[in-house]
């Protein structure tokens, strides 16, 4: 990865595996309207070409990234379902480039509950299974609920991050409330596992032109607790300000030493390459050094989950 | 689309070479051209691929074409009437899952030896299916421009097709079932170019690129396409 007149690593902790079918079709519909045209006419052969272990692999060979973290998620009424077992699958395909993140249901918790972190812990048990995926909002429960704690529990067991999606989401059945998007309601799990790295993926997108506010709220959570990274994928906008503007406020406030690169991809072909562009276009723009941008592409990366 | 016209009948006399002289449709003159190499049917211009791909037909001349590429593949019919007007029927397709069957009318605006310019209007019905699936009415309005200039010819056509999709929306309450219409409306513009070469007066083949900008607004990006098409025709 090019970075000025350096040559960079480039690791992307945000990409999606899985099966179109298991995708809700209004969600379906919404991402086959990201295509380029022709190839949302044929969406489900197009994202099978790319959501694969295989094709993630060529999307990212194709943006120069050498490793990448597929997400397990379990959203039925959302984003649809990208199994444990699948994600140990595309893992396979070539352990050392592709790592996951286990996830759980949580739509029978009070029946479920004890069935479902037993599954996590023998996610979590498998090698290449660096942490946790949520999303409160694809997956309809408060953050802070704490009867969902137990799932940090988990993660201080393995000592794992939890990976946490964070603000509005566009997809059809999303639960946009404040509990479910806005990250101040991460606090009070935030604070009572210290030891738990708590990754806040897409630093609040709410999807208003005017991203500062939701931004102002995850770099103070950072500000105050140690235990706070920060993951900006999925930020382009057309006025191409978002992903500029968080990458400069996160330099300015002194939290390089947390970000994390990620995309969320692949979505579409060529995304993942269009994504890792725009962040170092940004970074060099808000005057990164290069030991700095190797530390947001990869070296934060490797702190967090292999160390 | 005053400035666009005036474009093309610019872009048209540019193009003609600047010996050429305006070409009477008198049989001897035909017999002269065809002395020096030229095709007899280009003499007069009458090439069934020519008619495809440079709008309308002389009254009694009929002329298909089929085009098949990707994304788009095509098939055409017109035939010439009295008056000038050409109805024409179209079926376009993106890789069969987006349908455009229109019927309309073609004429030429500017019928020159050394080239065409020609308008067509059209109405029709757009069917897409799978996760984008859509349908309603649709019209087109394209502008054809051709260049006679020997056996390889250039050709231009652009244009844009609106369509309407209807929604209708269900809500069942305890108390009463109601329905809602609403309506959606899509604009594709479109721009395609290639050479056509008349093999014989009857028949004729061309090479194109197209690019449709598809559902502008909703479709983030669209790929440019290529297709390979053959022209058969008669009635002269």
């Amino acid at each position: 990865m090019p970075y000025g007149d350096a040559t960079l690593d480039a690791a992307d902790m945000h990409l999606h595996f899985g099966e179109w079918g298991a995708i809700p079709p209004s969600t379906r519909t919404f991402l086959a309207g990201n295509f380029p045209f022709p190839l949302g006419l044929n969406s489900e052969q197009t994202a099978e070409g790319v959501v694969t272990g295989e094709g993630i692999l060529s999307q990212l060979d194709r943006a120069g990234v050498r490793r990448g973290l597929l997400f397990a998620v379990y959203a039925p009424r959302t984003v649809g379902v990208a199994t444990n077992e699948q994600a140990l699958v595309e893992m396979a395909v070539d352990p050392e480039r592709l790592l996951a993140l286990g996830s759980l249901r949580v739509d029978s918790w009070a029946r479920d509950r004890d069935l479902q972190l037993d599954a996590l812990r023998s996610m979590l048990d498998e090698p290449g299974v660096v942490g946790i995926k949520l999303a409160h909002a694809h997956m309809h429960f408060r953050m802070d609920d704490p009867d969902y704690f137990g799932i940090y529990d988990v993660a201080d067991e393995y000592g794992v991050p939890v990976y946490v999606h964070t603000g509005r989401s566009p997809f059809p059945g999303t639960a946009q409330e404040a509990p479910y998007t806005e990250a101040q309601f991460l606090e009070e799990a935030i604070t009572a596992y210290p030891d738990v790295p708590f990754i806040l993926g897409h630093l609040g997108h709410d999807f208003e032109p005017d991203f500062t506010e939701p931004l102002d709220v995850v770099l103070e959570l950072a500000q105050r607790h140690e235990n706070v990274w920060l993951e900006p994928s999925a930020l382009s906008d057309d006025a191409d300000f978002r992903l500029p503007y968080a990458m400069d406020r996160m330099r300015q406030d002194g939290l390089v030493d947390r970000i994390i690169w990620g995309s969320d991809g692949p979505q579409s072909p060529g995304f993942v390459d269009r994504y890792v562009d725009a962040t170092v276009e940004a970074m060099l723009a808000s005057d990164y050094s290069v030991d700095e941008a190797q530390a947001v592409l990869a070296g934060n990366f490797d702190r967090a989950f292999l160390p | 689309m005053e400035a666009l016209f005036a474009g093309l009948v610019l872009g048209l006399a540019l193009a003609a070479p600047v010996q050429a002289e305006p070409v009477q449709a008198e049989p001897v003159q035909a017999a002269e051209a065809a002395q020096v190499g030229e095709p007899p049917a280009l003499a007069k211009g009458e090439l069934a691929s020519l008619d495809v791909l440079g709008g309308g037909s002389d009254p009694g001349a009929w002329a298909v074409g089929v085009r098949a590429g990707w994304p788009w593949m095509a098939i055409r019919a017109q035939v010439g009437l009295r008056g000038g007007v050409t109805p024409l029927l179209e079926l376009d397709t993106a890789l069969f899952r987006r349908w455009q069957p229109s019927l309309g009318i073609s004429g030429r605006l500017l019928d020159h030896p050394r080239g065409r310019l020609s308008v067509e209007v059209l109405l029709g019905w757009q069917i897409q299916t799978g996760d984008l699936a859509q349908r309603g009415p649709s019209g087109a309005v394209r502008l054809r421009l051709l260049g006679i200039v020997g056996r390889a010819n250039p050709w231009l056509a652009v244009g844009g097709r609106h369509t309407l999709l209807f929604d209708r929306t269900t809500t069942i309450t305890a108390d009463a079932t109601t329905v809602d219409w609403s309506v959606r409306h899509r604009w594709s513009p479109s721009i395609a170019g290639g050479v056509v070469i008349g093999i014989t007066k009857h028949i004729g083949l061309d090479l194109g690129l197209d690019w449709h900008f598809v559902d502008v607004g909703s479709t983030a990006v669209s790929l440019p396409g290529i297709h390979l098409g053959v022209q058969f025709g008669g009635g002269r």
